[in-house]
């Protein structure tokens, strides 16, 4: 699978006056394969919108880089990257706010095209019936306006809107997190089919994590700016090397009465993005924290192949729990090409996993 | 047996103009001591009118037509206003979704919750705001006297969550009533959170209601479970018989979507892709 966006070092600071800023993003690096979902979780205040900003350049990064099909667009002028605009979507969270009122849904799902300047009108109209169907709606919509849409129809305009330009990459910004579960699951069924049929890749971006757990194909966790552990989806569940994905995985409730809770382990809140300092992030609310761990930042060690966490404890803190925790297989240890070893897969299946307990972040 | 604390009889609620369906028909429901009873549906079942009537806060235009709702025997119906309203906030403890907007934002945390401590018990300012410190303490909320003097903007989501807790348990409640407490929240809070209602309701001889749309939450802190669709209790079992063998087709459709059975992704193992 080829490389489709590399993302590396990305940093973003918003200044509050002459002393102070919130580090929102810090030294994130990321890959997404063409056809390749990554989910991005992480609580509110980690920064993971504002990945996804950065990304499609819709605010400036403070600083690093981002490559989108082997081609640098951290300082493309704008003209030029108008234009490579319908390659890269959004898709928001609220799928009302994000819809023009006064717009029915040929013109908000038109206009991508209109934009892009390719197709003759009579393309345009069969470009869009086709990606309504893709969609589940129907000619029956073309002339509906929002408020005569449900909270689905609504969401699947939005990302009708995101893929009728077929790009290669849609970020989706907690496409689901307003809505019923029904309707939900409703709507990740639409994008896991969209993706197969057009072979777009996701940033996914939620702080929900079974939803993040069905679509993707590779996760990354943050917190506090930084990217505090990454790997494979099955890699993340199976079993997780940084003290906070662990906690953040233990907290999720699965709709499971026999499925036992964990005690939840972190103490207090997410601290103030506000001049951090350089320790680890999750000092003061680690269970394993030591002194030591506030003279630097820890750096993502690969753990096991195509698998990093930034700990410096990482080692003491899977053996200490290393009995009874995990249902993870433990998988042939495979030395490593590089740091991004492990993204190049190749089709992976999904669905059809008959054995529940497969998900469990713990167990029993 | 014991007597049941909050008792719903054949509770059914309709618009006063005459509208065509009943919002809330016949629902009954019984929570005794120690009882945590989760009501799920989505949006639009009537979970939200559930609770309003329960408070008895229904909306002008609506009204109780058949039924009634007893605390510890006595039919609310048969309340005064300046009854009720002594009632709530202390026998029956509201909290309520989005903590943020249920605080007043010019009022501090502290001037807050002695005011609301004063209402009812005569007690000097500065015992009540030592109370007040206490009970932020029992919420788990780090350096309360600092917290009292905080204005509400100037607490987090889950922090604020946490101050309407200690709220609805100034006056030691006997049933908590409980809306979407952790909408909006995030995981990690929304698990400090529950835990702590959780805590609170056994050390207390409380009963609570948790009314939500999330199946999770009722999965792991409510011992029996409704089912609501279109007013309507549709389904009501204790909540392990419910997630093993739901009877309603609107309970199997809620648990598959809760579940996503089928369309779990697998990405291949290392040793697959090599």
């Amino acid at each position: 699978m080829s490389e489709l966006l590399r993302v590396e070092g990305l940093v973003k600071h918003f200044p509050l006056d002459r002393h102070r800023y919130v580090a929102a993003v810090n030294d994130v690096s990321l890959v997404i394969d063409r056809g390749e979902t990554l989910g991005l979780v992480g609580e509110s205040g980690s920064g993971k919108t504002t990945v996804g900003r950065c990304v499609l350049r819709l605010i400036e990064p403070t600083a690093g880089r981002v490559w989108f099909d082997g081609k640098d667009i951290t300082s493309l002028p704008e003209e030029q990257l108008r234009r490579l605009r319908h390659r890269l979507q959004l898709v928001f969270q609220e799928p009302f706010a994000s819809l023009n009122p006064r717009r029915n849904v040929r013109q908000t799902v038109e206009e991508p095209l209109l934009l892009q300047g390719e197709l003759n009108a009579r393309q345009r109209l069969d470009r869009l019936r086709e990606t309504l169907a893709l969609v589940h709606l129907g000619d029956r919509h073309l002339g509906r306006y929002p408020n005569q849409l449900t909270a689905s129809e609504q969401q699947r305009v939005g990302i009708a809107r995101a893929i009728v330009t077929h790009p290669d990459l849609v970020v989706l910004d907690e496409p689901t997190s307003s809505l019923d579960q029904t309707v939900r699951a409703e709507i990740l069924d639409v994008l896991v089919d969209l993706q197969d049929r057009l072979g777009t890749a996701y940033l996914f971006i939620s702080h929900d994590l079974t939803a993040v757990e069905s679509v993707s194909h590779r996760i990354a966790i943050m917190y506090l700016g930084r990217i505090v552990e990454s790997g494979s989806t099955e890699q993340i569940f199976g079993r997780q090397y940084h003290p906070y994905s662990r906690a953040l995985l233990s907290a999720v409730l699965y709709p499971d009465p026999r499925r036992k809770l964990e005690p939840f382990t972190l103490r207090g809140e997410i601290p103030s993005a506000i001049n951090p300092s350089d320790e680890c992030a999750l000092y003061g609310r680690c269970p394993i924290g030591l002194p030591s761990c506030t003279k630097s930042v820890p750096p993502l060690e690969e753990v096991e192949a195509g698998h990093f966490a930034a700990c410096f404890r990482w080692r003491e803190f899977v053996s200490e729990k290393a009995t009874g925790m995990s249902t993870h297989v433990e998988d042939a240890p495979q030395p490593a090409a590089s740091r991004w070893a492990g993204r190049d897969s190749a089709r992976r299946p999904r669905g059809g996993s008959a054995d529940p307990e497969w998900r469990s972040p713990v167990t029993k | 047996m014991s007597q049941p604390i909050l008792q719903l009889e054949g509770v059914t609620v309709e618009t006063t103009d005459g509208g065509p369906a009943p919002l809330l028909e016949d629902i009954s429901l019984e929570l005794e001591v120690g009882d945590v009873i989760g009501v799920v549906g989505e949006a639009g079942a009537g979970k939200t009118l559930l609770v309003r009537t329960v408070l008895q806060l229904l909306p002008e235009n609506l009204r109780l037509t058949r039924g009634r709702v007893r605390l510890k025997g006595t039919d609310l119906g048969t309340l005064s206003e300046a009854e009720l309203r002594r009632l709530r906030g202390t026998e029956l403890a509201p909290i309520l979704p989005d903590a943020k907007s249920q605080l007043n934002p010019l009022l501090r945390v502290g001037d807050m919750m002695t005011a609301v401590l004063r209402t009812r018990e005569k007690v000097s300012r500065k015992e009540a705001r030592e109370r007040a410190a206490v009970l932020l303490q029992t919420v788990g909320i780090t350096d309360p006297t600092r917290r009292l003097e905080a204005y509400p903007h100037e607490l987090s989501g889950g922090m604020a969550q946490r101050v309407c807790i200690a709220l609805a348990l100034m006056h030691s409640p006997s049933v908590i009533i409980a809306d979407e407490p952790t909408a909006g929240l995030d995981v990690t809070v929304q698990r400090q959170v529950m835990d702590l209602m959780a805590g609170l309701v056994r050390a207390r001889d409380a009963a609570q209601l948790i009314v939500t749309r999330d199946l999770g939450i009722v999965a792991h802190y409510c011992g029996r479970v409704a089912v609501m669709r279109g007013g309507r209790i549709v389904e009501m079992a204790p909540t392990i018989e419910l997630f093993d063998s739901p009877r309603h087709p609107h309970t199997r459709e809620l648990l598959k979507a809760a579940r996503r059975e089928g369309v779990v992704r697998r990405s291949q193992t290392v040793a697959e892709r090599a």
